[in-house]
């Protein structure tokens, strides 16, 4: 079996080392016996979504953000079809903002009802979330500009760091199987759950009797555990 | 009076400090507290030079000191300081006499890159320099875009700037601007026509986001560009390295001078040229100031040489969360050529501020490694596990990789079971850790 991948705009949405979700997931698909199809795509080179199983898209900054968008547009109904069949999609840092109804003033997608406000100031932090869809805490950093108010289903709520906005202990967006945070850099290399978790959703929506197979990574593993302790101090620290 | 008084509290409160070991921010911060505006109450020097950018600062800004130094300039100086205002401000009016005069005959400042525009605020310095721009400590700088914009708001109209031409980002401040002068490398036998690197940060034009057109990259993203939709372009450098012999560590500059380098690595040559450029520009003879620059050795410890169990071993100090900087030692110790033994640390990401992030170790370019002369990596530090889920795609046999998080195991594995050469290539944050178990 084939599974598709497009790291979308791969090139110019890469604040820093985001490649590397491309590269684990790759990697740990094979180990499912999968065959493996990684597309990167970028603006002006027309895509059809829905050839894919998984769409990935990385943080960027504030002017490739605003690049993207006159790209992005072209794919409102495509993007849109492709997250209500119910695939697989991750978007992180301020890529998700694409799906809400407008950046600042300027029109965005429009697929989730949502918007985003460019703030002053920079917000930067180390973080732990937690989520209702996961077992284990979520470790990462988050580097933006913005602040979104919603009553959408949050992907994940904030304990320790920042959030969506000032006011809300949430962070981050799950519409069916988007997954959208600010969380940028190789999220999934330093959160083997959610790995796990997008890979079993993957399978399943390519084909319901393709069972995920349980396997160890001891590495990303200890990894994990090690910046959850080393984070879970400083929280303990602050307090 | 009130002027005379702070400048006195403030060189008091400096020497304090120096006996007991506290850093040089203190008595300017206090300085600002009696008075904001106390450095528009100061007679500066006319000659004044503000250096800036994401690496290369504190060795440019040496150079530069020690080119005037020793051609007869009376020079004030803040690289063994704080860069940021408040230590610039104890440096200044360190310099001044109580009548609230500057006596010497140039400042030469290594600024914060983020702090630009607030020393600013205060004098208007005749040079900026801006030595490059890069993915640098992202976890308080934002990305390097942000910094453009923030440096920018610092820069006064009046002030000569002096840009790397080579960098898409940082030369883009000279964009159709009169007052600027250029300094950059000329393609060469060690440029490329692709860029190899993990990330390409100069892939489109930082003005207007088209696709940028590069005839050569020198490395990374630095190199020969041109923008065919606005018209940003790599000039003409008024000051530039026209060959590169890495076996004689020899470069040329404007055709006529050879310089020898004392550490052989394309990216300090910029430091120099950035040197050469501001000295020329006060005033300096070209050839007194190859003279000084071919005698001059670096005062700066980053590079260390020393042996470990009868292996030759050096220290490149390397910033964490700076993966050009970590580029430029990886370049460096390939270059070599010699069997070697590496030795990757990350224990601490910054010794200034906590941040357990590590995403920036997917933008070094470990592929380099990728050499039959490094026959041996060894990872060590609390981040062990991050370095070797990297190296999981760097695609280097895994034969040749080992990986410690407790450093005494490290040092044990070092001193037995090192091949060749051992290069150490770790932070300001983790080095002593290595160096002091020795």
């Amino acid at each position: 079996m084939e599974i598709k991948i497009l790291h979308w705009y791969y090139d110019i949405m890469n604040l820093y080392g985001e490649y590397g979700n491309i590269k684990i997931l790759e990697k740990h698909l094979k180990d499912q016996k999968l065959k493996v199809i990684v597309d990167k795509k970028t603006v002006n080179e027309d895509v059809n979504l829905s050839d894919y199983d998984f769409i990935y898209i990385g943080a960027g900054t504030e002017d490739n953000q605003m690049f993207v968008m006159q790209d992005i547009m072209k794919y409102k109904e495509q993007l849109k079809e492709y997250i209500d069949s119910e695939k697989v999609a991750l978007f992180t840092g301020n890529s998700y903002e694409f799906l809400g109804k407008t950046i600042d003033e300027k029109e965005a997608l429009g697929i989730l009802d949502f918007e985003t406000t460019t703030l002053k100031d920079r917000k930067t932090s180390d973080v732990i979330y937690k989520s209702k869809f996961l077992k284990k805490q979520v470790v990462g950093f988050v580097n933006k500009m913005s602040n979104i108010v919603h009553n959408l289903n949050p992907l994940f709520e904030v304990e320790f760091g920042i959030g969506e906005n000032e006011n809300k202990d949430i962070e981050g967006i799950k519409y069916k199987n988007f997954f959208g945070t600010h969380i940028s850099g190789p999220i999934l290399v330093r959160n083997p759950e959610i790995l796990e978790m997008l890979i079993r959703i993957i399978c399943l929506k390519k084909d319901k009797n393709l069972v995920y197979k349980k396997k160890e990574y001891k590495n990303e593993k200890q990894g994990y555990e090690l910046v959850l302790s080393e984070l879970k101090n400083r929280m303990n620290d602050k307090n | 009076m009130k002027t005379a008084f702070i400048i006195m509290v403030s060189k008091l409160l400096y020497k304090i400090g120096k006996v007991i070991g506290k850093g040089s921010s203190m008595p300017g911060k206090i300085a600002l507290k009696l008075d904001k505006n106390i450095l528009r109450k100061i007679k500066l020097p006319e000659d004044i030079v503000v250096v800036t950018g994401s690496n290369g600062k504190t060795s440019t800004t040496e150079m530069i000191c020690n080119i005037l130094q020793k051609n007869g300039y009376n020079v004030g100086c803040n690289t063994e300081g704080s860069n940021q205002t408040e230590g610039v401000t104890t440096m200044i009016l360190n310099c001044c006499n109580l009548k609230g005069e500057v006596k010497k005959d140039v400042l030469v400042i290594e600024s914060d890159e983020r702090y630009l525009r607030h020393t600013l605020k205060f004098f208007d310095p005749k040079y900026i320099v801006v030595t490059n721009l890069y993915r640098d400590q992202m976890t308080r700088n934002g990305h390097p875009e942000l910094i453009y914009k923030i440096i920018k708001e610092g820069i006064d109209e009046k002030a000569t700037l002096v840009l790397n031409t080579d960098d898409p980002l940082s030369s883009l401040y000279g964009y159709k601007k009169d007052n600027v002068v250029y300094f950059g490398m000329n393609e060469n036998n060690l440029s490329t026509k692709e860029n190899t690197s993990v990330y390409n940060d100069g892939k489109y034009c930082p003005n207007c986001k088209t696709l940028m057109q590069y005839d050569y990259y020198n490395y990374a993203h630095i190199g020969g560009y041109h923008c065919e939709n606005c018209g940003h372009e790599r000039k003409e450098p008024a000051y530039a390295v026209t060959n590169v012999d890495l076996q004689t560590g020899e470069i040329t500059i404007n055709n006529k001078y050879n310089i020898s380098m004392s550490l052989r690595s394309v990216y300090n040559a910029y430091n120099m040229l950035a040197a050469f450029a501001v000295t020329n520009l006060i005033g300096v003879d070209e050839e007194k100031i190859v003279s000084e620059l071919t005698e001059y050795v670096m005062k700066n410890d980053r590079v260390q040489s020393f042996e470990l169990n009868g292996h030759e071993a050096m220290l490149l100090t390397s910033k964490h969360e700076n993966s050009i900087s970590y580029n430029q030692s990886l370049t460096y110790l390939v270059k070599e050529k010699k069997d070697c033994t590496v030795v990757l640390i990350v224990d601490a990401v910054s010794r200034k501020y906590f941040t357990s992030e590590t995403s920036w170790l997917w933008d070094i370019d470990f592929e380099l490694l990728k050499d039959d002369c490094v026959k041996r990596i060894v990872l060590a530090g609390k981040y062990v596990h991050d370095l070797k889920s990297r190296f999981e795609y760097a695609d280097i046999e895994k034969e040749k990789i080992v990986a410690f998080k407790n450093l005494d195991d490290m040092m044990r594995d070092v001193k037995t079971n090192s091949v060749g050469n051992i290069y150490v290539v770790t932070c300001f944050s983790d080095r002593m850790k290595f160096m002091d178990r020795r």
